[in-house]
């Protein structure tokens, strides 16, 4: 196991990717990101990543076939749902399924930030890192 | 940690099975004693809001005093279920928490012959009488649900669990429990915890406002929060910035929008229509 948590972020919205690319690399993550989820699903196919985070409305693909398909290659691996249209009943199909998390967008970044720590620490890496306490108006452009 | 709500057409039933459940899968039980609580903040005895809670306060079935009540129950109830691991029961929680995945909501139907037989031995009416005053209890709790909360209690769908306590033991009920509480499904997640805050958020801001406004309906989305009103044209402005002002003050709210419409039932088509809970 490397010392850094492998992170894959799949969102179609290069602007998602963009934002948290860095700010998921702060924690002490190695990330990747694709706009595609059939890249996403081919890269899974070759390396195994601790946490993936995906979108759930995507062309071609979705984030809980993305689920699927990473559930049924790896165990170990969590992933975290995002979405701008969540709604209960599809929120709890991604838990059923094994999802880590299901977070509705827009979020705050200390949410996306508090539910790696928890699957980092599920999976055995301590991240040396510390929410950042944010103000609510800070956290409202978040 | 999954919450568990109860509730049963036998308050005696539902109240004598919750602490059980609590106890055996170590969670805290949240009951009837919290209304002392809110009636000592509320400077009302106990007995209205309980009242209020079990619709029997009188001949008329809804006056705005009731509304701005049981939102404080709900602000009380929601603030404590909002910390997980939590079962709860004899506040009407099940009527105004739904769509929360990581909440149990279980329904036990008690034996009908057994009811009649305590409410005899409690008030000496023949079985007849007994059973009439029931059936009569039922009838006006339903209305009282239907008018506040646009809920049929009796309806299933309203539940995850159902149990009919003639065919089946309270211990057995607390095994069930304990099966379905470690499923994922019920498992809480971010997006689940932030339904029930937005509820908080939803309440809070209504028990702010029912007193001045006492036709409107609030939806929280995190610091977000969308209020429909009614009043007339003349006064909309006044009452739009009337509004933004209160709200504005309470801690977790950031965006306010506010909505004036002219009537009631506008105001009930553009609450439905923004998927806005028309309840209390």
């Amino acid at each position: 196991m490397s010392e850094l948590l492998d992170v894959m972020i799949i969102d179609d919205e290069e602007i998602v990717c963009r934002r948290l690319k860095p700010a998921i690399e702060k924690m002490g993550c190695s990330v990747e990101t694709y706009l595609n989820p059939v890249d996403a699903l081919a890269r899974l196919r070759e390396a195994e990543f601790d946490l993936v985070i995906t979108d759930v409305r995507m062309d071609e693909i979705d984030g809980i076939q993305v689920l699927e398909e990473v559930r049924k290659k790896s165990a170990r691996t969590e992933v975290i749902i995002i979405t701008g249209h969540a709604m209960m009943a599809l929120a709890r199909e991604a838990m059923q399924k094994g999802a880590f998390d299901f977070l509705s967008k827009p979020f705050k970044p200390n949410d996306l930030r508090e539910i790696i720590l928890r699957a980092a620490k599920k999976l055995g890496h301590e991240l040396d890192y510390e929410l950042p306490r944010l103000s609510l108006e800070s956290e409202k452009h978040g | 940690m999954t919450s568990i709500l109860i509730s049963s057409d036998d308050r005696d039933m539902e109240e004598y099975i919750a602490p059980l459940v609590a106890e055996a899968l170590g969670l805290r039980f949240l009951g009837p004693s919290l209304l002392a609580d809110v009636a000592r903040e509320a400077g009302v005895p106990e007995k209205q809001l309980r009242a209020v809670l079990d619709g029997t306060v009188g001949r008329r079935i809804f006056k705005p005093r009731h509304g701005q009540l049981l939102c404080r129950i709900q602000v009380a109830v929601l603030s404590v279920l909002t910390e997980d691991g939590v079962v709860s029961a004899g506040l009407g929680a099940h009527l105004y928490v739904r769509d929360v995945s990581h909440v149990i909501k279980l329904r036990v139907l008690s034996d009908a012959s057994e009811r009649i037989r305590r409410a005899v031995e409690a008030s000496g009416l023949s079985p007849k009488k007994a059973a009439k005053k029931l059936e009569q209890q039922r009838e006006r709790r339903l209305l009282w649900t239907r008018e506040l909360f646009g809920v049929d209690e009796h309806d299933a769908s309203l539940y995850d669990v159902v149990f009919q306590l003639k065919q089946i033991q309270p211990e057995r009920v607390i095994e069930v429990l304990r099966d379905l509480s470690g499923f994922r499904g019920f498992q809480p997640m971010t997006y689940s915890r932030r339904c029930l805050e937005n509820l908080l958020l939803a309440s809070q801001v209504r028990a702010e406002l029912l007193a001045e406004f006492p036709e409107h309906f609030v939806r929280a989305d995190g610091s977000r929060l969308v209020v429909h009103v009614r009043c007339s044209t003349r006064q909309r402005s006044q009452v739009v910035s009337r509004i933004k002002e209160r709200v504005k003050q309470m801690a977790g709210v950031g965006l306010v929008e506010v909505h004036a419409v002219g009537s009631s039932k506008a105001l009930y088509l553009c609450a439905n229509d923004q998927g806005i809970p028309t309840a209390v």
